[in-house]
């Protein structure tokens, strides 16, 4: 009788027929857990693949939500958190967005499911792709679901992340603001790019002291 | 068990130095505490000496003693595997009342056929979704505009240098990303990547050349897809290193200096 049950094992398992008996009891208990948790998380996983940032054909959608008041930071939503690197002196390589330019925006947003965020990004560094994602997997985040893809001679990249801990999506921010600013600097650059972003993050820094003018925007 | 020339794999007789000689004792063993019990009066010392005091037919016995001996701890230990195996099978079902092991076998099979039916309905709506079992495949296709590229599809198991091993790898095959897509679930991570020469690294002409040969055109480009098969499969084979038959995987913690601080 046990016979006949191992023999039917052997067919549903993968390379089931050459291995022996202990190895063959391996292999569902290696391939259960992560089938069950298949039927019960997949559902979750959706990525719209829509962009906040820039639209598939490369026009930029922030220049719409962008208002005079906050150069620094403000909402999208109630639950975004968008905050535009802003730069007064144009360098030639940066995109101009209206009288301000916009480089390397990065948003992170809360999703419904505890530990998990959005985080999608606007990339000029072409020297750097897969290093991002590696650099969102060091932080601590597990991507569920990430695209990256140049858009626009951008590289654009939206990951859906759980996080192994707690951590505000400001933490988030600032730590990947941080990393892609030594790692663009550690690569190619051109000089004057390297000093401009070394002014990005000094702004920023600023500017995360200061109140908002105008509208109520909440970091954490 | 004994007798026969073929069993000297067992006992190498005819192999002799003094860590392999059975009649040589340098800690405890089976053939010492054996010869010890046989011939307790003469603890052995020496080869020479015990072949003296035993006739042929008495040290075949003990061979054979032995080696059955032996292989009955590792039949023991074999079936206290396959036991805890069974154990931890059952407590993975979600509800069994079978007690013994050819119906919880029967149940195992039933859930696994359920389980994989239903994530094979998932993967097609999803096809993104990770295997349970490590896959690999790479093969030519075209972007909207017509360029060449490389789709390479690699499922494995999750790691925190796995995405470390894929930058190094496409770097030494001078590739370049320009579309990559990860799913990572329960564990197992599928990573989609759309690659093509880089132009900037590329010296050599490792890539086909435009020339009117179509046939070395094609020699060329099958040998690019199986070096960059063989490479990711390394990859993707590294992930087993870690994997020991247990159902959660081993993180390593990467010296980080990603350590978020402000």
């Amino acid at each position: 009788m046990i016979q006949d049950r191992v023999k039917e094992l052997r067919e549903i398992v993968p390379n089931g027929a050459m291995c022996s008996i202990d190895a063959l009891f391996e292999r569902p208990i290696k391939h259960m857990p992560f089938l069950q948790s298949v039927t019960k998380h997949a559902d979750k996983l959706k990525q719209t693949g829509e962009s906040m940032i820039i639209s598939k054909e490369g026009g930029l959608l922030l220049k719409d939500n962008l208002e005079g008041g906050a150069k620094w930071a403000y909402e999208v939503g109630s639950q975004s958190m968008v905050c535009p690197i802003i730069v007064e002196d144009l360098p030639p390589w940066a995109y101009e967005v209206g009288s301000q330019s916009m480089v390397c925006p990065i948003i992170v947003e809360d999703l419904n499911q505890p530990r998990q965020m959005l985080v999608e990004m606007l990339c000029e560094e072409r020297d750097l792709f897969l290093e991002i994602a590696d650099i969102i997997r060091g932080l601590g985040l597990t991507i569920l679901m990430g695209v990256m893809e140049t858009r626009n001679d951008k590289i654009w990249a939206q990951f859906v992340v759980e996080a192994n801990r707690d951590v505000t999506r400001m933490e988030i921010f600032i730590s990947l603001v941080r990393l892609l600013e030594q790692t663009a600097k550690g690569g190619t650059e051109p000089v004057n790019a390297a000093d401009n972003n070394t002014t990005m993050v000094h702004s920023f820094h600023q500017a995360a002291t200061l109140p908002a003018t105008g509208r109520s925007c909440s970091l954490l | 068990m004994y007798g026969s020339g073929n069993r000297s794999s067992i006992l190498p007789w005819n192999s002799f130095n003094t860590l392999e000689d059975p009649f040589i004792f340098h800690g405890s063993s089976y053939y010492g505490d054996l010869f010890n019990k046989i011939i307790p009066q003469f603890p052995c010392q020496d080869h020479n000496e015990v072949q003296k005091m035993m006739n042929s037919q008495e040290i075949m016995d003990a061979k054979a003693l032995a080696a059955s001996k032996s292989h009955s701890e590792a039949e023991r230990r074999r079936r206290e595997r396959i036991n805890n195996h069974l154990a931890k099978l059952r407590s993975l079902l979600p509800s069994t009342t079978k007690t013994d092991k050819a119906s919880l076998l029967a149940e195992v099979i039933q859930h696994v056929k359920e389980l994989k039916r239903q994530t094979s309905q998932i993967a097609q709506t999803n096809p993104l979704i990770p295997t349970e079992i490590n896959e690999l495949t790479v093969d030519y296709c075209n972007n909207e505009e017509g360029n060449f590229m490389i789709k390479a599809s690699l499922c494995c198991e999750d790691r925190s240098d796995l995405l470390h091993d894929l930058i190094k790898t496409l770097k030494s095959l001078r590739l370049k990303t320009l579309k990559a897509e990860i799913t990572t679930l329960g564990g197992r991570v599928r990573n989609v990547l759309f690659i093509t020469r880089d132009q900037q690294q590329d010296d050599d002409d490792t890539w086909p050349i435009n020339d009117n040969d179509n046939d070395n055109d094609d020699d060329q480009m099958q040998y690019c897809l199986r070096s960059i098969q063989e490479a990711l499969k390394e990859v993707m084979e590294k992930s087993n290193g870690n994997d020991s038959g247990n159902s959660g995987s081993i993180k390593r913690q990467r010296t980080s200096n990603n350590n978020i601080h402000y």
